[in-house]
């Protein structure tokens, strides 16, 4: 989830390079006014009764939500700001010292930590802090973790916690699987209807599915860009610039913005303009961001003149096979496909299928130390990528938000002796070539 | 007589070396590295001059790796300590090779093929970090110099177990071990096989495997150690301790070589300034 | 011993870094106390440091009503009459010196402890940090030997840091040792890396929780760097006051036990009587 452009510039930590070798993008300016439209709305439907809210996990079922007419607040996006802002870890103590241990998931911990400060990011868009809510409803298929959040703040303010408990490390998605978890959604309609106090309106639902829809085949598209020689995008950009798909999902106003950025973006590649100018390696990133570090990351790869070219995490708010014609079986086959709900085989097979389409010339993968879900490689795989299918491998340790888990210098280090190593090898791959 | 040299600018100490054009090692010198990592890197490297007997003017490129790698005013290039470990013991042995170093800070496990080139590296998780720091605590606790460590460690009789992953738990447990009144010399062993299983737990240990760094240099032990724990041989290379600036003085002298393969002049160069957005 | 008239006991508090040893008269005066850094077997350092506070008080071991001996190493002096857990000997020694009830933290070597002390001094709860931020003492250590100072002038250099603490914030006491450097190599003082070392470790022990007024502070850490205080308040909101020598406060505590039960009942621990 994104700051919407609002990243901190400069790095506390790094070697201090003067300027940044990236080439921002013009559409930074309407992601802006998107996001900020989005936050004033919040404010809107929290401090002066405009809507009821609602907060949703971040591949939690929204499309219903919206249909309710929801204004829709994602905790998962504000624990991201905490993290990019790198007030974080100000916040975690506060939760570390209620009981929530250092090892669970630190988008929970610092937003808790936060809320139990007073404070929040949203205060920059006139909000005096997260938006009440009158339900919380939660998707387990990326976490525990996101229910336990959840639940803190549904005690805290008497609220409805609610939700589907989805099955996790899923092979093959079956029938069977779709059909559970559809149920569980529609099970859902009456609780929010006696919350919102209205009934559910299946046009509203077919609109919302459709914008949800059609904002993501955009967003894919923008995001399959970087695939060009040299890649106009990279993950860095997009972790920014995917603060629409997440928090707009089921509105028309994501499709809109992304169809700016598309349009840029494919401008960029006619005239050949590369994100990370001199651009030399490719990479493929798997897991989240290290928010408090995302800058000097970008910087850090594009003095390398490497593009880090897309990753495992962006994609993680496609859901492009929505059918407004059978709501609730397509909401429960996207929410049950996607990337993170899935076991270690179909991972590493999709895993190889974006180094191929990306063309990259290895893999990073972040492990993060409070996410088990969103961390693939505790299990082998990196290993058995670079056994099987040849393809370098490198591990970064980090965190999402909590930056003691995150050596400045140990990663600096492991990323410089990657691009050497990948580099070497193209080298010694051409003298091959030339004898 | 041209020659060059490398510098190693680690977190605990620096190292400098001077070589000549066929890699003959001509001088070299270790300091600690202290605060002010410049001054160490300036310190090292007059020292390795004046042992090699040769004049700065003589040195034809200085070249510098390590935790300090960008902070040594007077480089002319710089290198991983990944690489240039690899390039340093490439220079004595031929691949492939399982390289383990155990500096002061950390520990890290580099492959090369045949031809000498990296396949992969690993660094100490950060919850097996502190190697040789970690001697020097224990040392401390047992109330022993660090030079006398590794002595002491040979009349260990009893086998004692450090079992934490953690160097600060270790350290806490060999504590537990000094209270039930342990003798000295099998809890000096005990921490030496602790360091061993975390770095064994850090990759694949097949084919050859080469020590280097300085906790190599000084405690023979872990070399017999590691030896044990790979079921067969370890090699060491010369000077183990100063290898990285070994590594880099050889990536001095080869730097015309290095830096082509770095420019990568074919592939996608050729769209590198084009839009509107580029700077 | 137990019907001396002197009313005169020691406490011996076996540290991971320090041991403490102090001879108190029933109405809590000190008359003579001793610490030495732990090196070696403990056996002898505890001996070394209980024999060096007998001397200062002039006294002999026969004097003693009871030896407390409390601290990771409390089974290992040989003169103790009874052991008792840190935390309790922590509470008595600081309820001794305050008089009342408080919110007790306990900094020393290894296992930093947040203590719910009542208003008769008795421990009612006691929490410790996690797992992986019990270094607290080998940090300090680390960041020394990095800022090139001794331990013991670490405070000293933060005292005189500008506003900006410079981050130092891994969990782990090893790779803090290694971010140490990476501060200084870009540029930051030493001053402020200092102080950014006291944030740290005031970080940690924030997080166990518990914190709530009035609060005290004792142990090794008190005593010698009270940056550690600043950064608790300012962590805290609350006002943080260490207790009289604060690094005595265990030893003390373990020998006004004395005065309560000398001796434990049941099989204890402890290697056997007093001399």
């Amino acid at each position: 989830m994104s700051e919407a452009g609002r990243a901190p510039s400069g790095t506390s930590s790094g070697r201090g390079h003067a300027t940044s070798p990236r080439v921002e993008l013009a559409s930074t300016g309407a992601l802006r006014q998107t996001m900020d439209a989005y936050y004033r709305s919040l404010g809107d439907a929290a401090e002066r009764g405009a809507a009821p809210v609602a907060w949703c996990s971040s591949a939690g079922p929204v499309e219903l939500l919206r249909a309710f007419g929801f204004a829709v607040h994602f905790p998962e996006n504000h624990a991201a700001m905490l993290g990019a802002s790198r007030t974080a870890n100000r916040y975690l103590p506060l939760a570390h010292a209620q009981g929530y241990s250092p090892d669970v998931c630190s988008y929970l911990a610092s937003d808790i930590g936060a809320n139990l400060a007073g404070e929040s990011p949203l205060s920059a868009f006139g909000l005096h802090g997260v938006p009440q809510p009158d339900v919380l409803v939660f998707n387990t298929n990326q976490c525990r973790d996101v229910r336990d959040w959840f639940e803190w703040y549904g005690r805290k303010w008497s609220v409805p916690v609610i939700g589907i408990s989805s099955p996790r490390a899923v092979d093959e998605v079956t029938d069977a699987d779709v059909e559970g978890v559809a149920r569980q959604i529609e099970s859902l309609v009456r609780p929010l209807e006696d919350v919102a106090a209205t009934r559910l309106d299946g046009s509203r639902l077919a609109a919302a599915m459709s914008a949800s829809r059609d904002g993501s085949r955009l967003w894919a598209a923008c995001l399959e860009t970087a695939a060009q020689r040299p890649a106009p995008f990279t993950f860095f950009d997009g972790t920014i610039h995917m603060g629409p798909a997440v928090v707009l999902r089921g509105t028309p106003e994501a499709a809109a913005y992304y169809a700016i950025l598309f349009a840029e973006l494919e401008q960029r590649v006619q005239q050949g303009v590369a994100a990370v100018p001199g651009e030399r390696l490719r990479l493929y990133w798997d897991g989240m961001p290290i928010w408090g570090r995302l800058r000097a990351l970008a910087t850090t790869f594009a003095d390398f003149k490497t593009t880090v070219v897309a990753s495992t995490y962006c994609n993680s708010w496609i859901y492009a096979e929505l059918d407004p014609a059978d709501s609730f079986r397509s909401m429960a086959r996207a929410s049950l496909e996607l990337f993170i709900a899935r076991s270690e085989q179909p991972k590493e097979r999709y895993i190889e299928r974006m180094v191929a389409f990306y063309g990259a010339d290895g893999v990073v993968f972040h492990d993060c130390r409070t996410c088990s879900s969103n961390s693939n490689a505790r299990y082998g795989m990196p290993q058995r990528l670079a056994e099987r299918a040849g393809i370098p491998t490198l591990v970064l340790d980090g965190d999402v938000n909590d930056l003691r888990c995150f050596s400045d210098d140990q990663s600096r280090t492991n990323i410089e002796g990657f691009v050497e190593q990948l580099t070497d090898a193209r080298a010694a791959g051409r003298e091959r070539s030339r004898r | 007589m041209i020659c060059y040299a490398g510098i190693d600018s680690g977190s605990w100490n620096t190292k400098a070396v001077v070589i000549d054009v066929d890699g003959r090692v001509l001088g070299a010198a270790v300091a600690r590295s202290g605060a002010d990592l410049a001054a160490a890197a300036e310190l090292t490297y007059a020292g390795a001059l004046a042992k090699s007997g040769r004049t700065h003017d003589e040195v034809a490129a200085v070249w510098a790796t390590g935790f300090g790698r960008d902070t040594v005013p007077f480089a002319d290039g710089s290198r991983t300590e990944l690489d240039c470990h690899g390039r340093g013991v490439a220079f004595y042995l031929t691949g492939p090779l399982v390289i383990v170093d155990i500096g002061g800070q950390d520990a890290k496990v580099i492959r090369l093929d045949a031809e000498g080139r990296r396949l992969s590296h690993r660094m100490n998780r950060k919850c097996a970090a502190g190697t040789g720091s970690f001697l020097d605590e224990i040392a401390l606790r047992l109330g022993v110099d660090i030079q006398d460590l590794d002595a002491l460690s040979r009349g260990a009789t009893e086998e004692l177990e450090l079992s934490s992953f953690c160097t600060v738990f270790a350290g806490t447990e060999l504590l537990t071990l000094i209270r039930t009144g342990k003798r000295p010399a099998d809890l000096a062993m005990a921490a030496y096989r602790s360091l061993i299983k975390r770095v064994i737990a850090m990759d694949v240990f097949t084919g050859r495997v080469v020590a280097t760094g300085g906790v190599v240099a000084f405690h023979p032990t872990m070399v017999t150690l590691l030896a044990q724990a790979c079921r067969g041989e370890v090699v060491v290379p010369p000077h183990p301790q100063e290898i990285g600036a070994f590594g880099a003085a050889l990536a001095a002298r080869d730097a015309p070589a290095s830096l082509m393969s770095d420019e990568m002049a074919d592939e996608p160069a050729a769209v590198e300034d084009g839009g509107p957005g580029a700077e | 011993m137990s019907g001396h008239p002197t009313g005169i006991a020691a406490g011996v508090d076996v540290g991971t870094e320090c041991v403490k040893a102090i001879v108190l008269n029933e109405a809590g005066r000190t008359l003579g106390r001793a610490v030495l850094p732990t090196r070696g077997y403990f056996q002898a350092c505890a001996h070394e440091a209980f024999m060096a506070a007998l001397d200062e008080a002039q006294l002999h071991a026969g004097d003693l009503v009871g030896v407390g001996a409390t601290g990771f190493g409390m089974q290992c002096v040989p003169q103790a009459t009874r052991t008792a857990t840190e935390s309790s000997c922590h509470a008595l020694g600081a309820f001794h010196d305050v008089g009342h009830a408080m919110t007790l933290v306990n900094i020393g070597g290894r296992d930093p402890h947040v203590i719910k002390v009542d208003d008769a001094g008795r421990r009612i709860g006691a929490h410790g940090v996690r797992g992986c931020a019990v270094g607290i003492g080998s940090f300090m250590m680390f960041a020394a030997r990095h800022l090139d100072v001794s331990p013991t002038r670490l405070d000293e250099l933060a005292s005189t840091a500008g506003s900006q603490a410079a981050v130092v914030s891994s969990y782990c006491s090893v790779f803090s040792g290694t971010e140490v450097l990476e501060r200084l190599r870009e540029g930051a003082t030493r001053e402020d890396v200092a102080l950014g070392c006291m944030f740290s470790i005031a970080a940690r022990v924030f997080e166990i929780g518990g914190f709530e007024a009035p609060v005290m502070i004792s142990g090794g850490v008190a005593e010698y760097f009270p940056g550690v205080l600043r950064a608790l308040e300012s962590l805290s909101g609350l006002t943080v006051t260490p207790v009289p020598d604060p690094i005595y406060a265990g030893a003390r505590g373990a020998a006004l036990l004395m005065f309560r039960e000398p001796r434990v009942s049941e099989g204890s621990a402890t290697s056997g009587a007093a001399t």
